[in-house]
């Protein structure tokens, strides 16, 4: 599957149910192809297809919910997403800058990149797996 | 606007605190990478605009408009354009952001609306692209389908200072459970949804069901298709076509065919247009409602006759239109081209009550004037109709809106300018 990350970190953080930088934005099959002003504003990545696939799927987009005022109120968004890919962790400074740059010149290019894995199509595979998602 | 906790603004002072120790330090004294110091300064930034602490020049305005659609275009979906319209690197302070949706492949998503707040946009577009507009009927242009959810399929969030607006695009429930469809809010005013086709929800909860939800004041509905929507469940709760919550007023609703409203069982209501008993400057004019039926009570328009709302030039397939120029007990199957289910086709046809029986509203609000066929009748001096559709005779089938042929802009199967028809 290929995973629509968040890199930027614009919002004001001071509501919980925006996105912060590593969320999972959202989640696509293996034949998506992100748009061309897309794939330059988001971080895409390819990983192995994980059993239960659709479980993993729903989970990496879940959001948190808090306890609604009311009956007849919504329960509150307290945190947009559980799940969140550090992805700063992993790369070289070099690359997160061309990932977090919001310009839209700069991304990364396809091809092989260093300390492994294939860019294709603006899409990075080979360098995670499920098991690099982190927690909240 | 949003509103900040103390604890919140702590945060926010000793953020700015910090941007402003690293802004003052010598530049060869910095550390930080470039991209960690311009993302705390678009941060800063974007909260100064917030706060309006950074004024906005009318020179900076710009319309950037981006394409949404599955086939090489700038977005794969709505949602990746939404989170976009507060990246600093796409917009600035004061811009219009204009989406344009391609009918490349069905949206399968429920996107909310809501950005743009960060950057300062000055208003906020969905569009859908000359050409892969629908031509009045479902399935024929850009289009949103979702059958999979029970609350919203589309939310539009304005604010005083933001408009947002979506127009063109067919949302379609297909039988699934969505409540409401399409909800407009935001903390006040300027949410618009324009020559808009939304149909298709069937729920069976045991709770009140909306097509369309108002939940803010100063919304406004033009030129827009509602209908086969129904609430199953036999209790005793209400469905309401488009339904203004209480103490929200100040919407206008204009040019609106609502059609094939059904409640089950003869417990609860069943209602067209539902208004606020908090009805001070509201406005529904030139609005059909047809076939709303089941329930204890149903009625094409609730209240009938609202206690300060402006009511003019509607019409009802019972008695509760009412105003200037109300047209009542009319028949649906004499005002439209098909109300045959999963094959309806809402434009007016030969003979309908509802032709040349509208007001005519000129230009205001903005947009009014242009039919659910993109017809402009306010420059074709039109008499108006009342519903979506402006009707003119000798028109055949609806074709694609915006196309040319020879030099003219086609509208409901008609070439302006009189080569035909």
């Amino acid at each position: 599957m290929i995973v629509q990350i968040f890199n930027r970190d614009d919002e004001t953080g001071l509501l919980p149910s925006e996105l912060r930088r590593g969320d999972v934005f959202a989640v696509h099959d293996d034949s998506y192809v992100p748009g061309n002003i897309e794939r330059k504003t988001f971080f895409f990545v390819q990983i192995t297809d994980p059993p239960k696939l659709e479980e993993f799927q729903e989970a990496l987009i879940r959001s948190r919910y808090g306890i609604a005022a009311t009956e007849n109120e919504d329960p509150p968004v307290i945190l947009a997403r559980e799940w969140k890919l550090e992805y700063w962790l992993f790369l070289s400074p070099e690359q997160i800058e061309l990932i977090d740059n919001t310009n839209q010149l700069d991304v990364l290019p396809d091809g092989p990149i260093d300390g492994g894995g294939t860019v294709t199509n603006g899409i990075l595979a080979g360098r995670f797996s499920i098991n690099d998602f982190r927690y909240k | 606007m949003k509103k900040y906790s103390h604890r919140g603004m702590e945060r926010l002072g000793q953020l700015l605190d910090d941007i402003a120790i690293k802004l003052l330090t010598p530049p060869e004294t910095l550390s930080l990478p470039h991209t960690t110091l311009d993302r705390a300064i678009q941060r800063a930034e974007s909260i100064a605009r917030r706060l309006f602490l950074i004024p906005q020049l009318p020179s900076d305005m710009a319309t950037v408009t981006t394409s949404i659609g599955t086939s090489s275009r700038d977005y794969s979906t709505i949602a990746g354009w939404e989170a976009d319209l507060d990246n600093g690197g796409i917009y600035s302070s004061s811009d219009d952001a204009v989406g344009e949706c391609y009918n490349d492949s069905v949206f399968n998503e429920s996107p909310d609306i809501d950005g743009g707040g960060a950057i300062g946009l000055s208003s906020v577009t969905l569009s859908v692209a000359s050409g892969e507009r629908h031509d009045g009927t479902e399935g024929t242009g850009a289009r949103i389908v979702r059958s999979d959810i029970t609350g919203k399929i589309l939310t539009l969030s304005a604010t005083s200072s933001r408009k947002t607006s979506v127009e063109w695009l067919e949302v379609d429930a297909n039988g699934g459970r969505s409540d409401p469809m399409v909800s407009l809010e935001g903390n006040s005013q300027k949410a618009e949804l324009r020559n808009c086709i939304v149909h298709g929800s069937s729920n069976g909860f045991g709770n009140d069901m909306q097509g369309i939800a108002v939940a803010f004041s100063g919304a406004c509905i033009l030129n827009t298709i509602l209908y086969d929507v129904s609430l199953t469940n036999t209790g005793s709760v209400d469905l309401q076509a488009i339904r203004v919550n209480t103490n929200i007023r100040q919407n206008d609703f204009a040019n609106i065919t609502i059609h094939g409203i059904t409640k089950s069982g003869s417990s609860g209501g069943a209602y067209g247009l539902y208004l606020s008993s908090d009805d001070v400057d509201e406005r529904a004019r030139n609005i059909i409602s047809t076939d709303v039926t089941g329930g204890a009570v149903a009625a094409c328009f609730e209240p009938a006759s609202p206690t300060n709302a402006v009511m003019s030039h509607n019409l009802s397939s019972d008695s509760t239109a009412s105003g200037t120029g109300a047209v009542t007990s009319v028949t649906a199957s004499g005002q439209f081209v098909s109300i045959v289910g999963g094959s309806e086709d809402l434009h007016l046809k030969t003979g309908a009550d509802a032709i040349d029986a509208g007001t005519d509203l000129g230009t205001t609000p903005s947009g009014v004037e242009i039919d659910i066929d993109g017809r402009d009748r306010d420059t074709e001096g039109d008499t108006w109709d009342i519903g979506a559709h402006e009707f003119v005779s000798g028109g055949g089938a609806a074709a694609t809106v915006g196309a040319l042929i020879g030099g003219g802009l086609v509208n409901s199967g008609l070439v302006n300018g009189g080569l035909l028809g």
